[in-house]
């Protein structure tokens, strides 16, 4: 039994490793059409363009999540007693959820954006009935009830190992300095609770909508739908990065020969987060309907301000730990690090957004996706693939071949240039979510396409060539 | 094994059960089943003596077919603040544009008083002018016989609960009754003009 | 232990007639929130304590149908979720054979929930509750936000008063529950058997 803990990553996470790798190669493909539709360079129609935002939009989201608990799962079952079955049962109703969602949107023609605001579904105006709506909010719903079941099932063993999640969370260590937890399963316990209930609100607001599609009588108040949807969305999307990042904490290690120990700030730090995602985010939303601005303000700073407490350290010991140590570089170490210097210039424009005067300039503009794909496509994505790299060299060290150190630095090149170009687009005021734009604007365009295509091709050949090394032993075995 | 066959038997089950109570998932609340019931069955206008606002008495069904006229019927009480008032204006709007259309012939208005201990001839009448209603397009009744208002109420689908200030709360609806004194559809009391085209103008 | 065996019962059954008096009966259900937030608790209650008069060697042959709660549970859910749609709610009022079905399978309801917590391991019990506590929350919301009358037999006023109380109850739950993960109570021996 004691064995299997040692031994490298078991089936249920190369499967999950390697269906992340090979979706998000898929939308980063679905992205690069569109900015290129965008530029003007393909020919595609505007309805198709929000088919495949909407696709890229729920699809990137949600291979995040996935990709970020395989991480997880991966690494926390080495302090707990994981049961697989409970990962098999989640992917099991994320594909389905998958199915419901496709299906919705390119056999349905839903196309109202991932967030699917209400009361946006429910009025296709011929682009798509009321059946693909449902079909794409209850293949989401599935997805979330997989998730609860994984969290659930993570909740159960680090209760059953630490007693509670008190002492998960390293509270007691705070007062008497003994018997820290790991790093990662102070992560694991922040991210179970706070997508329990992201996901719980997310079904509320889900199953409120399904039945609002099919009695129209009943009407939801849309400031309070929006902010339900942007609680379980923001807290979702930020969870990502929290599941991603135990990568470093445990992977980075092995490389400096240095151990990543907890410190009380560390400890700090995420009950912090912890605190300020469970706080402040539901008070922003039982506040009155009629929102007043400071609020909707507040909400903001602190939506994308939340990740700072747990960032700030992570980036410290991160610098302390490679600081002078033999690190041993590989295409695994190399992405890990510029993974947490991609998370960290994300929350640069993410402050600067959440600041009031700008706020209200940038707020509908390409700045918006510019930020987010900033810290997502170079910390969690660029986290994700570091493990799925380390997964497929067995967990070792490995060499650092030409080839992969010229698409190590296309990749973190081009995928910074292609965050700043949207910045750049944010900041001429092109919008977003338009498919057609200016011609003013069409070069931001064509630029960024460019440097999409170089993360596109990149990301293919690090993920096609882990993905050989994920297959490999598994035929062998 | 034997508890994956009880739960799966649970859930067959209870979505039987939903299933039915909601009518193959289309409907959640009870006034959703009733107009959806209407317009499946459509039930006959019952044979009940009613009293109009100038004290006469009819025979509902028997009327309907003698005026030989669509009927736009809704269910009030003279004391309400609320509903009443909505449904009131909207049979307003739906005589003007009678008027202008020249429909008189073909449909006619007919709001009928649940309360008749309070709503006797005189006090409609006295409720009729103040809406300002022509008594050849809008006719205002009660039943003359209150122990048979329940069953008016049910074949119309309108439940009515006196609420705790000596008012009634009720559901608001406008049914329409073919000439052949059938039931034929509910609608809401603003949905009711392209029903007007859609029911008179194809003739 | 023998004191409570039959003290659970005989509770059970003197609370269950006295909902089923008539008067008791039109008084609760005449008031949507006594309906949903007070009848429907009573009820449930009324069956956990029936249920505690079983004996072991019943139990023990239910349990073979039960495993770790799975089948009470999604039986408990399945029931309140359908009494809180509106339509059967307003049926129970006008037809009696619907109220004495929303009798039965409360009762049984109250007596699975008190067959299967025991046995229900967090997993069972968070699906449980992450079935039940937003299915709450969302016909709660429904009540408070409707512009029209959900159910024919209530009022306005009732509605809202339904509403509100549903949604603060199932936020206290959903409170309760996630601070029970802090201090979980020492039960070393239930995690244990849950593993097997
Ligand atoms: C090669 C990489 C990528 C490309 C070329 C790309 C491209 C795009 C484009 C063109 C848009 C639409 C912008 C607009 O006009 O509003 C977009 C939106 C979006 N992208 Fe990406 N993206 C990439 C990677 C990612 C990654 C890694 C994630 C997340 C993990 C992500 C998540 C999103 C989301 C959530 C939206 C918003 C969709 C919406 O507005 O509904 N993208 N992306
Ligand atoms: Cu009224």
């Amino acid at each position: 039994m004691n064995m299997q803990k040692e031994m490298p990553a078991v089936g249920a996470v190369k499967v999950y490793a390697a269906i992340s790798g090979v979706v998000i190669l898929l939308m980063m493909v679905f992205g690069l059409v569109m900015r290129m539709t965008q530029g003007q360079m393909l020919p595609i129609e505007p309805n198709v363009f929000y088919q495949l935002m909407t696709a890229h939009g729920i699809g990137m989201v949600a291979i995040a999540g996935l990709g970020g608990s395989a991480v997880m799962w991966h690494f926390l079952g080495k302090y707990v007693n994981l049961r697989a079955g409970f990962a098999w049962a989640n992917l099991a109703f994320f594909l389905t959820g998958v199915v419901l969602v496709l299906g919705g949107i390119f056999l349905g023609g839903f196309a109202a954006a991932w967030t699917f605001l209400y009361p946006l579904p429910a009025n296709g105006m011929g682009q798509w009935g009321k059946h693909a709506a449902a079909a794409y909010m209850g293949g989401v719903l599935l997805v979330g009830v997989g998730m609860l079941l994984f969290y659930l099932e993570s909740a159960r063993a680090i209760i059953q190992k630490y007693g509670s999640f008190a002492r998960a969370l390293g509270w007691h260590f705070l007062k008497s300095g003994q018997d820290a937890p790991p790093a990662t399963v102070i992560a694991s316990t922040v991210v179970t609770l706070i997508n329990i209930i992201a996901i719980l609100i997310g079904a509320v607001i889900l199953t409120m909508m399904l039945v609002n599609l099919y009695v129209p009588e009943i009407a939801i108040h849309p400031l309070l739908a929006k902010n339900l949807i942007f609680l379980f969305g923001h807290v979702f999307i930020n969870s990502t990065i929290y599941m991603a990042v135990i990568a470093v904490y445990e992977i980075l290690p092995k490389y400096t020969g240095r151990p990543w120990n907890v410190y009380k700030p560390f400890v700090w730090a995420w009950s912090a987060t912890c605190l300020m995602v469970l706080t402040v985010y539901p008070h922003h939303l039982l506040m009155d309907y009629a929102q007043p601005l400071w609020m909707h303000i507040m909400g903001q700073i602190v939506s994308y301000t939340s990740s700072l407490p747990v960032l700030a350290l992570t980036l410290t010991a991160t610098l302390g730990s490679i600081y002078r140590s033999n690190i041993k570089w590989d295409l695994t170490s190399a992405l890990l690090v510029l993974s947490i210097f991609g998370w960290s210039a994300g929350v640069i424009p993410a402050v600067i957004d959440g600041t009031i005067a700008v706020n209200q300039v940038m707020h509908n503009t390409l700045w918006v996706p510019g930020h987010f794909h900033l810290y997502l496509l170079l910390g969690c994505v660029t986290m994700i693939l570091a493990f799925t790299n380390w997964i497929a060299n067995k967990e070792k060290a490995a060499g650092f071949s030409g080839l992969e150190k010229s698409m190590l630095w296309v990749f973190a090149i081009s995928a910074f240039a292609y965050a700043l170009m949207f910045l750049l687009s944010g900041q001429a005021s092109v919008p977003r979510r338009w498919a057609v734009h200016l011609p003013e604007w069409l070069a931001y365009s064509q630029i960024a396409s460019l440097f999409a295509a170089g993360v596109v091709i990149s990301a293919m050949a690090i993920i096609v060539r882990a993905m050989g090394g994920i297959i490999r032993p598994a035929r062998q075995a | 094994m034997r508890t994956a066959a009880a739960s799966v038997i649970f859930l067959v089950l209870g979505i039987w059960a939903t299933c039915a109570i909601t009518g193959g998932f289309e409907l959640l609340t009870t006034e959703q089943a009733r107009r959806l019931d209407i317009s499946r069955k459509q039930p006959a206008v019952p044979e009940i003596r009613l009293i109009d606002q100038s004290g006469q008495a009819f025979h509902f069904g028997a009327w309907v077919r003698e005026e030989n006229k669509f009927l736009i019927v809704d269910f009030i009480y003279t004391n309400c603040q609320s509903l009443c008032r909505a449904l009131g204006s909207e049979f307003q709007q739906l005589q003007q544009r009678i008027v202008e259309r020249g429909l008189q012939s073909r449909v006619h208005l007919l709001s009928v008083s649940f309360d008749p201990a309070h709503d006797n001839p005189a006090v409609l009448q006295q409720y009729a002018g103040h809406m300002q209603a022509m008594p050849d397009v809008w006719t205002f009744a009660t039943v003359g016989d209150a122990r048979e208002l329940d069953a008016l109420l049910r074949t119309f689908g309108v439940t009515v609960i006196p609420d705790r200030m000596g008012g009634f709360q009720h559901n608001a609806a406008l049914i329409w009754v073919a000439p052949s004194g059938k039931l034929v559809r509910v609608t809401d009391f603003d949905s009711s003009d392209s029903l007007l085209d859609e029911l008179t103008g194809s003739n | 232990m023998n004191g409570t065996r039959k003290a659970g019962p005989r509770a059970g059954l003197i609370l269950l007639l006295v909902l089923a008096i008539p008067a008791v009966r039109s008084m609760m259900e005449g008031d949507m929130a006594l309906h949903m937030l007070l009848q429907f608790p009573l009820l449930l209650l009324a069956g956990w304590l029936l249920t505690q008069g079983l004996t072991e060697q019943t139990r023990a042959e239910l349990r073979k149908w039960n495993h770790a709660g799975i089948a009470g549970l999604l039986m408990a859910s399945l029931v309140l979720m359908f009494w809180m749609i509106p339509r059967a709610l307003d049926m129970a009022l006008s037809d009696s054979t619907v109220e004495l079905l929303k009798f039965i399978t409360l009762l049984m309801a109250g007596a699975t929930l008190e067959l299967s917590w025991q046995s229900a391991g967090l997993i069972v019990r968070g699906f449980f509750l992450g079935n039940v506590l937003p299915m709450m929350m969302v016909v709660g919301w429904l009540y408070v936000e409707a512009p029209v009358r959900i159910c024919s037999a209530y009022l306005t006023d009732d509605q809202l008063r339904a509403g509100s109380g549903l949604l603060a109850l199932a936020i206290a739950g959903s409170v309760v529950w996630l601070l029970a993960f802090f201090c979980p109570p020492i039960r070393s021996k239930e995690i244990h058997d849950e593993n097997q």
